[in-house]
């Protein structure tokens, strides 16, 4: 029966593991490399925010923290932006959400999903900011064009649009969906 | 309101502190080479999947060999380009005969196999230092149009940066049909367009001039195309003129570059 329960508890963070190399991957050389405005399409952090909202905080930053590990290993800028951003979204929004919502509906999470996305473009602009301070990077006037606000409008409407498909199909299969994830 | 941070999530960011300090030191870097070498392939298949994909999305042209034709175009162009260089240097090394002229790069071909995730003129390639790749190498498209140099090398990867990036800028001529060779300054223009700076006021360039490395740069042979000029813009008011400059190649689409290793 231990043995059991062990397997099981192997099986799922195997399943868990391969399931954030996955999307990580998907996002650093797939939606990357798609036509504007598609490549600002952010799946991890809509990921982060769905998790920690409608399934589990605290596996939203396990889900943060590698995600973000893994799109650092492949980021030209200072390792650990990516991670600090992620981390920090999922933390704010996972505050907001406990202190300003009541229950896990549709519209809470749009509102979430949208404000999670200003969080996360607030501090990766903030953690620039700050590694510039530093002099560890050099190239923070890159950031603030309007490409990359505009680009940020797009993130915000795709990434939106994927927490809403992901939340039906949730309710639609949510058994099927939590065995992953729990 | 109430914030309070969780001792998981304090467990956490105790856990990514202690990896940015491991990161830092150095000290896991055989397991991020180890990481990073176990994921290209993977990596590979996904932005190959993606360029698959793009050629699906974008529209097709009236002819089916259009790319073809225009790779062919994009090859030729290079290819004068390169014997305007040689007829150039043969002039002047007429006199010279015992000059030794040996090729002065190996070509070291390269998978793209990614996007930098934050910054969309940032390239990804399989090759890093262990391959003899180092920062400020040129990299080349299969035709022999510049691509862009090598931004950060690391063991088993590199990041590469197109002419159109805002950190890009490299010592360039135009090739005018009046054989003077007008030098510059070719930059990238925030990810949206290539500007040539410095030309002088009285110098006759035209709409279609290429646009090539001059060479100035180590590292950066001579003759490697750039583009063609777009637009020409002069102000009496300003010392030096500009120029748009449009590639030839479309950064997107490349899949296969070759880096230029310096012999020497």
């Amino acid at each position: 029966m231990i043995n059991l329960k062990r397997s099981e508890y192997i099986f799922k963070i195997a399943s868990n593991a391969i399931l954030v190399i996955f999307f990580s991957m998907v996002q650093a050389n797939f939606l990357t490399a798609l036509p504007w405005p598609w490549n600002f399409f952010n799946l991890i952090l809509s990921i982060a925010i769905f998790i920690t909202v409608i399934l589990n905080y605290h596996r939203g930053l396990w889900f943060a923290l590698f995600s973000g590990l893994i799109i650092d290993l492949f980021s030209f800028l200072p390792f650990g932006t990516m991670t600090c951003a992620m981390l920090a979204t999922v933390i704010v929004t996972n505050s907001l959400f406990n202190n300003f919502f009541t229950n896990r509906s549709l519209y809470s999470l749009i509102i979430l999903g949208f404000l999670g996305n200003v969080i996360y473009f607030v501090f990766f602009l903030f953690i620039n900011l700050v590694f510039f301070t530093f002099n560890i990077t050099n190239n923070l006037d890159i950031f603030f064009t309007a490409a990359n606000l505009y680009g940020f409008f797009w993130q915000a409407v795709f990434n939106i649009s994927l927490l809403t498909f992901l939340f039906l199909i949730f309710n639609f299969v949510s058994k099927k969906l939590k065995s992953v994830f729990y | 309101m109430r914030f309070a941070v969780s001792k998981s999530a304090l467990i956490i960011l105790l856990v990514f502190l202690a990896v940015l300090i491991l990161h830092y030191s150095g000290i896991i870097l055989p397991v991020e080479n180890i990481a990073v070498k176990a994921l290209t392939p993977i990596g590979a298949g996904f932005y190959n999947f993606s360029q698959k994909i793009q050629v699906i999305w974008k529209p097709k042209l009236s002819s089916e060999n259009y790319e073809e034709l225009q790779s062919e175009i994009n090859r030729l162009v290079a290819k004068n380009v390169e014997l305007k260089m040689l007829e150039e240097e043969n002039q002047k090394l007429r006199d010279l005969l015992s000059f030794p002229k040996d090729d002065q790069y190996n070509l070291l071909v390269a998978k793209i196999i990614g996007r930098d995730p934050s910054l969309s003129n940032h390239f990804i390639l399989d090759k890093g230092t262990r391959d003899g790749v180092q920062n400020n190498f040129s990299i080349i498209s299969p035709e022999g149009m510049l691509v862009g140099k090598i931004l950060k090398a690391e063991e088993n990867i590199s990041v590469i940066i197109i002419p159109t990036d805002a950190n890009f800028q490299t010592a360039a001529v135009i090739l005018e049909k009046t054989k003077k060779n007008t030098s510059g300054l070719v930059r990238g223009e925030k990810g949206l367009g290539i500007r040539m700076e410095f030309i002088p006021q009285d110098e006759l360039i035209e709409i279609d001039d290429i646009v090539a490395t001059s060479g100035l740069e180590r590292s950066m042979p001579r003759g490697l195309v750039i583009g063609k000029i777009a637009e020409v813009k002069k102000e009496a008011r300003n010392i030096f003129g500009e120029a748009i400059i449009s590639p030839f190649i479309d950064y997107e689409k490349l899949s296969i570059v070759a880096v230029l290793l310096p012999k020497f």
